[in-house]
């Protein structure tokens, strides 16, 4: 080891009360901002989960629509002009809407039914029944996760919606609304029914495309000829509903703004005390000085001094944070830790510390190596 | 080119601002050869430190001339003058001051480390250095398992293990036993005899003059008396009295 590394490394732990309220601090900021980043991730995720589960090529929407769960709705004869396009394999209307769901006891919930040809679109990670049986009159398939709020045990429980009879024929596992309203999967004529949208309507056509077609051309066509409509690629849906839940509800502003303000946080507990320690340190900075150091060499053991403890802390928040993610798994709003968000943070924590180590830094550019003989 | 190590030239060193001003150092003339230990004395306030911090390039002075190995440290700001220390100067200071942390091998080493010289040569160096100060078996101690005199030889090691040609020790008797305090002086001496390298040391310690071959006493930042060889040869500098009479 560098004896500059080790001498970092022994002023760092020679005072353990001052490196424990260091790393404590690190580590709240740091796991502070993993959260905070780790929601704004879960949440990008949630709003877009049945997008990201739905084989389309193009979504076609009425213009202006701004979520997957938007109302918005297309007149049902504009099918017949999508699937005329030149290549376009098929147009799979999809209808989507709240409705109520009447439980045995009485009770009403709200649900979001979700109606499609169940090939295009289907319930995924199914653990019990199965999504072919959907296609029978009054099944649908709901996640394990609300049973409770449904008042159902699984497979066969009978409940209402609009006062019709429904059966649960599938169960999935994880499919979580981030609104906390069920979504709830039927065929795409049962959901009409259920969200009383007509059968001259529908809330988007999912068009798939011919394995020759060109994706650009056959949207250029499409967007032609509907005005109207927007057509989007599935990647161009899901950034629209991202960017609305996010920032037009003022979501991941929110989130942002906490993630800076852990780190102003972060960096200020790592300044103090890295400045405190540089200070308890002066002769010793002063005296290798004195001995002919060079200013470099003396940041380098401060700056030693901030990577241990910017490796040290993002160490222990990368497992808290992962007892996070572990805690939040089957929550309303799961944290997301990616590989991606991991590495941002361990670039962040060396940056936020290294930032705070420039105090410290600043303070022995002035010391003066006369100072080893006065005392 | 001169066989002289350090040469101050007519060096004047002015302290402090307006009303706190003070001029610590006048007319210095003064040549520092190898194999020679030159004690520098002077009451509280004289200028020996000051003195020590010019010859030692941590300094410089206000006017004249100071040379460390042929080179200048006029006009050279912080960096020159820590690469001028770091290439020809090694020093003692009164309070050790070892680093804690450190055992006494690495506090050693360290002197090396800052010079670029890195590994397990510059383990053998440190070893070797504290070997020649007695302390071949406290290479893994730590300063404060060290007795006041052990952690002196440690900061002597420390000093000469990258072979400095000039070395100054600031007061490192002070604040041991009359023992250590000779056991200290004895090292330094020895270390004087070799004619690469020229000591200096400041004390107020009487005791420590029989340890030198030139004695410099200085008051009120003149040079007052130079003796060589413990005889009473004072010579002191024609230029500086004549500079104290004006």
């Amino acid at each position: 080891m560098p004896l500059n590394l080790t001498l970092a490394s022994r002023n760092l732990f020679h005072d353990r009360l001052r490196f424990v309220a260091t790393t404590i601090g690190i580590v709240f900021s740091v796991v502070l901002v993993m959260v905070q980043m780790g929601l704004y991730l879960g949440f990008g995720r949630m709003v877009t989960t049945v997008i990201a589960h739905t084989s389309a090529d193009l979504w076609v929407m009425r213009h202006g629509t701004k979520c997957f769960e938007d109302p918005s709705l297309l007149s049902a004869n504009k099918q017949t002009r999508v699937a005329a396009t030149t290549g376009v394999a098929e147009a799979i209307p999809l209808v989507i809407g709240f409705s109520g769901w009447i439980l045995p006891s009485g009770e009403i919930t709200p649900v979001f039914v979700v109606g499609s040809d169940l090939q295009t679109l289907k319930p995924w990670n199914v653990t019990e029944g199965t999504v072919q049986a959907l296609s029978t009159p009054g099944a649908v398939a709901v996640d394990r996760s609300y049973f409770e709020r449904l008042g159902v045990s699984g497979i066969d429980s009978k409940a209402n919606i609009r006062g019709l009879p429904v059966s649960v024929a599938a169960v999935t596992d994880g499919i979580r609304s981030f609104t906390t309203t069920p979504y709830v999967f039927s065929d795409l004529s049962h959901a009409r029914t259920y969200t009383g949208i007509p059968s001259t309507m529908a809330s988007y056509f999912l068009v798939k495309l011919r394995p020759d077609a060109d994706l650009e051309h056959v949207r250029h066509d499409l967007q032609a000829s509907l005005p109207d409509s927007d057509v989007l690629t599935p990647a161009e849906f899901r950034e629209r509903s991202r960017s609305y839940w996010l920032f037009g509800t003022g979501a991941g502003t929110a989130l942002f703004a906490g993630a800076i303000l852990a780190i102003i946080v972060g960096m200020v507990i790592v300044a103090q005390t890295l400045y405190s320690s540089t200070k308890d340190h002066l002769d010793e900075f002063a005296t290798l000085r004195a001995m002919g150091s060079s200013n470099g060499y003396i940041y380098s053991v401060i700056i030693y001094q901030a990577l241990l403890n910017a490796v040290i802390g993002f160490g222990l928040a990368t497992l808290i944070g992962f007892a996070v993610v572990e805690f939040t798994r089957s929550g309303a709003l799961p944290v997301l830790i990616t590989p991606m968000l991991i590495l941002a943070m361990l670039v962040l924590t060396v940056v936020m510390c290294i930032a705070a180590a420039l105090a410290a830094v600043f303070r022995v550019v002035r010391i003066d190596p006369v100072m080893a003989f006065t005392r | 080119m001169s066989d002289f190590i350090v040469e101050a030239k007519d060096v004047k060193k002015v302290l402090g601002r307006g009303a706190t001003q003070v001029n610590a150092l006048k007319d210095i003339n003064l040549s520092l050869r190898g194999r020679e230990l030159t004690v520098l004395m002077g009451p509280s306030g004289s200028g020996k430190t000051t003195l020590l911090s010019i010859l030692g390039c941590i300094l410089t002075p206000t006017s004249g001339t100071v040379r460390i190995c042929g080179r200048a440290t006029q006009g050279a700001d912080a960096e020159t003058l820590a690469k001028l220390r770091r290439n020809h100067v090694g020093f003692v200071f009164q309070s050790y001051h070892l680093f804690p942390t450190l055992t006494a091998a690495e506090n050693v080493q360290l002197a090396l480390d800052i010079r670029g010289a890195h590994g397990e040569g510059a383990r053998a160096k440190s070893r070797d250095a504290l070997e020649k100060v007695g302390l071949a078996h406290k290479t893994a101690s730590y300063p404060h398992e060290l007795s006041g005199g052990e952690q002196q030889r440690v900061a002597i090691a420390r000093a000469i293990v990258s072979n400095p040609s000039a070395i100054f020790a600031d007061e490192p008797t002070a604040v041991l036993d009359t023992r250590n305090g000779q056991g200290i002086m004895s090292i330094l001496a020895e270390i004087a005899k070799d004619p690469a390298h020229c000591v200096m040391v400041v004390t107020h310690d009487l005791r420590m003059t029989s340890f030198a071959d030139r004695v410099i006493h200085i008051e009120d930042g003149h040079l007052v008396r130079d003796e060589r060889g413990g005889a009473d040869a004072a010579k002191i500098q024609t230029k500086t009295r004549a500079g104290r009479r004006a």
